[in-house]
C-alpha cells in the first residue's frame, strides 16, 4: 500500500482537523468527505449534547482504521438497513452486487430454479449479519407464493444479530412479514458437524449459497498488502480465516476448506445452483478443479463471475479462464461481468 | 377599459392589498390587451367541438371522445363565463349611454360597469390559459437541479441557499420532496460561510408530487445574487450566478400517469441500458472479505448523447446507482423534449422563436442590500428578501407571477401561429 503524501494531509487539514483524522483510513480526499458527512449526519441524529467533540473523536477513531460500519452501526444492503456489530463481519459491497444478480436471474426465470410463482428455497452458509438471506427473502416474496429462506451461521454472536436484523427491517417496513409458506429463519449450527445435513434434509433446496472464510494463513500473518488493515485488526478472524482445528481433506489447501466441505452438502442438499464467493482468480481455479473431480461436476455448468456480474466487462476481462487439472488437461470457463475475480456460479443437472 | 388601465388598475391593487406589508411593484412590461380575435375564433371553434361531442355523448358513450370532451369543457366553460360578462357589459354600457335613463339608475348601472369590467380581465385570463396546450410534461413530477455558475466560493455558498429556500418552500407547501444528490466542492470542504451555507457543487431536489413539473417549470434558468460575500473583506457586493434546472421525473411505480413508462422505447424516459456504460470505482488490489471499502461512488455515461451522472451521496452503491438512473433518465427526457421543442420553433417564424427561453437567461436577482428579489421576465420587484429566502408567502408570489408570465408567453405564441395560420 503506497504511502499518503504530506501533500494530501496538508490540503485536508487547511479544510479540517476531522477529514485530516479521517485520511489515513481513507485514503484519499473524496471518501473522506463523503465519511465525514456520514459521520456528521450520524453525531447530528444521536447526540444530543457536544456533538462536536463525539465528531472529532469518532473521526479520530475511524481515522485509526475502525470500522465506519461499526461505528454507525449498520450498512446499507440494497433496499435493507444491516446493523453491525464487532464480531460480525461488516456485508461487502461485492457480496450486494452478486446477491442481487442472482436474485434477479432468478426471478426472470433463466435459471430454472424454481418453478415460477411457486416455491423457492434458499440456504446460506456462513450467513454473519444476515444480510444474503434478507436480501433474497426482500427480492424474492412476490414472485413465490412458497418462499423457504435460511441462514446458517456457528457464531452465536452472528446469529443473535441476525435475527435483530430481520426484526429490525421487518419494523422500518423494508421486509414483509412472514406467514404461512413465507419464512426466514436463522439456525446456529457447525457446517462441518453432519446435524446441519439432518437438519436441511427432507426439504427442496433451489438455491445454496455461501461466503465462507477465505483468506490463507499466509495473507493473515504476512499481509503481503493484500488485507486491509482495518479487517485484520477489528473483524473477526472467524469469519475471515478457517479454524486451524478444522481437517483438511486430502489434496485441498488451508483456505479452501470450507469449499471442500460445502460441495459436499451440495451433494446431500442437492441445489439446483450454487454460488461461492472467492477471495481470488487463484482460489477461484482451485476449486474449480476440486470441483470438477467431485461426483457432483456431471452434468454441471460452471462460471465464473467478477466483482459486477451485471456490468459490461472491460476489455480485459472479456477472456475466459483456464482451469489445467490434475491429470495435466484443461477446461475453459466464462467469467461474466466486470472487476476482481468474485464468485463461482454453478449450475447443477443441466 | 379606462384610459390609463396601468394607473388604475396598480392603484386598485393596492388598495386591495392594503393589508398587507408587502410592497410589489409591476414594471410596465407586460401590457396585458384585449383578447385577440384569432384567439377568441379558436376558442369559438374548440367550444363548438364540444358541444357536438357532447351531443353525441348523450347518444353513444365513447371513450376517447369523452376524453375529447373533457379537454374542451375547460374552454368552453371558459368561454361561456366570458361571454355572458361581455353580454352584461354591453347592455350596461348601453345603459349608461342612454340620455334617456334615470340618472340613479345610470349611476348604479356606472358602478356595475366597473365591478364586471374587473371580472372580464380575470375571464379572459382564464380562457387564455384554457386555451394553451398543457405542457406534455404538466402532470409529472419534477428535478430540480442546482449547480452554481462560475465564480468560486461564492456562487457555491449562495446555490446552497437556493436549494435550502426551495427545499423550505416544499416543506410549507407539504410537498414530498427528497434530497437525490447534494455534493460539496471538492477543493472546499467542511468549510461553511458565517451563516451557515456549505460551498455546493451540485445538487438535485426531486419532488415527488404529481403535477410538480407544471409547478416548478417557470424556476428554471439563471438565478443572480448581489451581496457582500463571507469572504469579501473589503465591503464590495459581488455579483454570480446559479443555474437552476427543472426535469421532469416519472413517477414511482406508474401510478397516476398513464402516459410515462419507463420500459416503453417510444416513452421519452426510455434509455437503453446497452447505451449506458456503468462505472464503479475501479477495484484495486484485493477485495471482498480482504479489505473493507466503504467506497460507494458511481458514474454512468449515455454514450448516443455523452451526458454523464455521478453519485456519490449514499453509503449504498445499490442506492446510488438507483438514484444517478433516476437522475440521467430525467436528463435524456428533457433533452428529447428540448430538442422538439427547438425544432417545432424552427418551424415557426423567427418573431416567435424569440420568445423562448433559453438556459443562458438571467431569470432573477436576490439583491442582499436593497432586500429585493426581482423576476427579469415578469418585471416583478418583491422586498423582505429573507422570507423569500425561507421559502415563504413572498416566494409564492414570485413564483406565480413568473408561471404567468410563462403562460401569456405561450398565449402569445398561440396567438402568432393562430394569425400565421388564417394567413395562409
Amino acid at each position: 500500500m503506497s504511502r499518503i503524501p504530506p501533500w494530501l494531509f496538508r490540503k485536508a487539514s487547511r479544510r479540517s482537523a476531522n477529514i485530516a483524522a479521517l485520511l489515513p483510513a481513507c485514503r484519499d480526499l473524496q471518501s473522506a468527505m463523503n465519511e465525514f458527512r456520514w459521520l456528521k449526519e450520524h453525531v447530528n441524529s444521536t447526540a444530543s449534547a457536544s456533538k462536536e467533540n463525539l465528531l472529532s473523536r469518532l473521526c479520530r477513531k475511524r481515522g485509526q482504521g475502525y470500522p465506519l460500519q461499526y461505528i454507525l452501526g449498520s450498512q446499507p444492503f440494497g433496499p435493507l438497513d444491516v446493523k453491525c456489530r464487532p464480531g460480525v463481519l461488516i456485508p461487502r459491497p461485492e457480496t450486494e452486487a452478486y446477491t442481487y444478480h442472482l436474485a434477479d436471474l432468478i426471478k426472470t426465470g433463466s435459471l430454472r430454479a424454481g418453478e415460477p410463482d411457486q416455491r423457492l428455497g434458499v440456504v446460506d452458509f456462513c450467513t454473519g449479519t444476515g444480510c444474503i438471506p434478507l436480501l433474497f427473502y426482500s427480492l424474492l416474496h412476490q414472485k413465490f407464493e412458497h418462499l423457504e429462506v435460511v441462514g446458517v451461521d456457528i457464531s452465536s454472536q452472528a446469529v443473535s444479530l441476525s435475527r435483530d436484523n430481520i426484526v429490525h427491517n421487518m419494523e422500518l417496513g423494508y421486509l414483509p412479514q412472514p406467514r404461512r409458506n413465507r419464512t426466514l429463519d436463522i439456525l446456529q449450527q457447525d457446517i462441518f458437524q453432519d446435524k446441519v445435513i439432518e437438519k436441511l434434509q427432507g426439504r427442496t433446496w433451489d438455491v445454496m449459497v455461501s461466503n465462507p472464510p477465505y483468506i490463507s494463513r499466509r495473507v493473515w500473518y504476512h499481509g503481503g498488502g493484500q488485507i486491509g488493515h482495518s479487517v485484520r485488526k477489528y473483524e473477526p478472524s472467524l469469519a475471515l480465516i478457517p479454524g486451524n482445528d478444522i481437517s483438511i481433506p486430502a489434496n485441498w489447501d488451508h483456505e479452501d476448506v470450507f469449499y471442500s466441505r460445502l460441495l459436499n452438502i451440495a451433494y446431500n442438499l442437492k441445489p439446483k445452483v450454487i454460488l461461492l464467493e472467492v477471495g481470488d482468480e487463484m482460489q477461484a481455479l482451485r476449486v474449480i478443479s476440486r470441483f470438477s473431480q467431485h461426483k457432483l461436476a456431471t452434468n454441471s455448468h460452471v462460471e465464473v463471475w467478477r466483482d459486477w456480474p451485471d456490468l459490461a466487462p472491460n476489455h480485459d476481462e472479456e477472456s475466459p479462464l483456464k482451469i489445467t487439472m490434475d491429470d495435466g488437461s484443461s477446461q475453459l470457463v466464462s467469467t461474466k461481468g466486470s472487476g476482481n475475480i468474485r464468485s463461482i456460479f454453478i449450475k447443477l443437472d443441466v | 377599459m379606462s384610459a390609463v388601465p396601468w394607473i388604475c388598475r396598480s392603484c386598485a391593487r393596492a388598495l386591495r392589498r392594503s393589508h398587507q406589508l408587502q410592497i410589489v411593484r409591476f414594471s410596465s412590461n407586460d401590457a396585458s390587451s384585449s383578447l385577440a380575435p384569432s384567439l377568441l375564433r379558436r376558442a369559438q371553434s374548440l367550444s363548438e367541438e364540444h358541444d357536438d361531442l357532447q351531443k353525441s355523448l348523450n347518444s353513444s358513450f365513447d371513450a376517447t371522445k369523452a376524453k375529447r370532451a373533457g379537454e374542451l369543457g375547460r374552454v368552453a366553460s371558459a368561454l361561456r363565463a366570458w361571454e355572458t360578462a361581455q353580454s352584461s357589459i354591453t347592455e350596461l354600457v348601453s345603459m349608461t349611454e342612454d340620455p334617456d335613463q334615470d340618472p340613479d339608475l345610470a349611476s348604479i348601472a356606472k358602478d356595475e360597469l366597473e365591478g364586471e369590467r374587473a371580472k372580464l380581465d380575470v375571464l379572459e385570463k382564464r380562457l387564455k390559459e384554457s386555451l394553451t396546450p398543457r405542457h406534455a410534461f404538466a402532470d409529472l413530477p419534477c428535478m430540480v437541479e442546482f449547480r452554481p455558475g462560475p465564480g468560486g466560493l461564492e456562487g457555491r455558498y449562495f446555490t446552497d441557499t437556493l436549494f435550502k429556500m426551495y427545499k423550505a418552500l416544499c416543506a410549507r407547501r407539504g410537498y414530498r420532496a427528497n434530497v437525490l444528490k447534494y455534493e460539496m466542492a471538492e477543493a472546499a470542504g467542511d468549510q461553511s460561510s458565517s451563516s451557515g451555507e456549505q460551498p455546493v457543487q451540485e445538487a438535485v431536489l426531486e419532488i415527488q408530487d404529481q403535477g410538480a413539473y407544471d409547478i416548478f417549470r417557470g424556476e428554471a434558468g439563471m438565478h443572480r445574487v448581489q451581496r457582500i460575500p463571507s469572504t469579501e473583506s473589503k465591503g464590495r457586493v459581488h455579483t454570480s450566478a446559479v443555474a437552476v434546472w427543472v426535469l421532469p421525473s416519472f413517477p414511482e411505480g406508474g401510478s397516476g400517469a398513464d402516459n410515462v413508462d419507463v420500459d416503453d422505447p417510444e416513452s421519452d424516459f426510455y434509455v437503453n441500458p446497452q447505451d449506458v456504460k456503468i462505472e464503479t470505482m475501479r477495484a484495486r488490489g484485493a477485495g471482498g472479505q480482504h479489505v473493507n471499502k466503504t467506497e460507494s461512488a458511481i458514474r454512468m455515461t449515455h454514450i448516443p448523447t455523452g451526458t454523464v451522472v455521478s453519485m456519490q451521496d449514499h453509503r449504498s452503491q445499490q442506492r446510488n446507482r438507483e438514484d444517478a438512473w433516476k437522475v440521467l433518465r430525467s436528463r435524456i427526457a428533457s433533452q428529447r423534449a428540448e430538442q422538439r421543442e427547438e425544432e417545432a420553433s424552427k418551424l415557426r417564424s423567427s418573431v416567435l422563436s424569440q420568445a423562448q427561453i433559453t438556459r443562458g437567461d438571467k431569470i432573477r436577482t436576490y439583491n442582499y442590500n436593497q432586500d429585493r428579489c426581482t423576476d427579469h421576465r415578469a418585471g416583478m420587484d418583491v422586498h423582505n428578501l429573507p422570507d423569500v429566502l425561507e421559502g415563504g408567502e413572498t416566494l409564492d408570489k414570485v413564483m406565480e407571477a413568473a408561471r404567468e408570465w410563462l403562460v401569456g408567453k405561450e398565449v402569445e405564441m398561440l396567438v402568432l401561429e393562430e394569425e400565421a395560420k388564417a394567413k395562409k
